[in-house]
């Protein structure tokens, strides 16, 4: 399993909850878009601005973890 | 907008948006925001394309309803010419007689004075239209349509991912407060993007990084650039 799904498990969302959390920060890919970014399978994956994509993404599962108070934040693609 | 050059093909959003379902309270959720931040704005409506035809998906009153009608049913109108060409249209309507006839008529007997319609958009397909109606303004400013286009987009993004959200127990006030957090980090992007000269991305990493470093969340940090509390280190 990928590092965005293990992840995506201890954050305990489902796709849904977190394509919503992506949404509010302002992410344009849709939820199978980003499914298949976590995935691996890029051919189906963000169309356009991969990183920042990826970055909203990872931003939304780091604000899940800083909910609950976990502190070993995912690493993002723009440093 | 991407459908700017008026090659826009038409797209009907998701059948459930025009029957009974959790879409339509997402659209009107849309609408509301609309109304409440596109300065000037007494009602607010979303068209879709349906077959060779439009229909209101949502309205927040009657009349606006009954004005897209007109507009329908003459396929001439501002919301009608929005999602023709894919792009926005501002009109005034005691200047819009010769332009739209019947709708400008109707709608000034209905006392409305400004129409501002802007595409939804996804890719190249126009999906339908955010139109917002004025009974106090007869021309929108430059930042009310650009506050309009902002919420079309955020509008967009959701028709496209209608079955993700009608599958999801999505609650309205959930919805509410990822577009409001959602317009916070956009009008924040635009505002260090306009200071420091930047990209839209090198903005939103300018965010995240506060936001780590404060151990906030985005949309908090946002709200301070927004409110013009941004810390040093953030320009």
């Amino acid at each position: 399993m990928g590092q965005l799904r293990t992840a995506m498990a201890e954050a305990g969302l489902s796709i849904p909850e977190l394509w919503l959390r992506y949404f509010a920060l302002g992410g344009t890919a849709t939820a199978a878009q980003m499914e298949a970014h976590m995935d691996g399978e890029e051919d189906r994956a963000f169309v356009v601005d991969d990183d920042l994509q990826h970055d909203t993404l990872v931003q939304a599962l780091n604000e899940r973890f800083m909910e609950l108070h976990r502190d070993d934040a995912l690493p993002y693609e723009r440093g | 907008m991407s459908a700017a050059d008026g090659s826009g093909r038409r797209r009907p959003p998701p059948a459930e948006v025009l029957g009974p379902g959790a879409l339509d309270g997402l659209l009107h959720t849309v609408a509301s925001l609309a109304r409440a931040t596109v300065d000037g704005t007494d009602g607010v409506s979303v068209s879709v394309v349906r077959g060779e035809g439009y229909a209101t998906a949502t309205a927040t009153d009657d009349v606006v309803r009954e004005l897209d009608a007109v507009q329908y049913q003459e396929r001439s109108g501002p919301c009608v010419e929005a999602i023709d060409t894919g792009e926005q249209v501002a009109v005034a309507l005691a200047e819009a007689e010769a332009r739209y006839p019947r709708f400008a008529a109707s709608a000034q007997q209905r006392f409305m004075t400004g129409v501002l319609s802007t595409p939804l958009t996804a890719g190249h397909d126009v999906l339908g239209a955010l139109n917002c109606y004025s009974a106090s303004t007869e021309r929108f400013s430059a930042g009310a349509a650009d506050v309009a286009t902002q919420i079309a987009g955020h509008a967009s993004v959701l028709l496209a991912n209608a079955t993700t959200l009608s599958a999801a127990t999505t609650t309205n006030e959930q919805l509410q407060q990822a577009l409001v957090s959602r317009d916070v980090i956009g009008q924040a992007k635009g505002i260090l993007m306009e200071r420091q000269g930047c990209s839209a991305e090198d903005a939103f990493d300018v965010l995240r990084r506060a936001s780590q470093r404060q151990n906030r969340k985005l949309t908090a940090v946002a709200q301070d650039v927004v409110d013009g509390r941004a810390p040093g280190g953030m320009g």
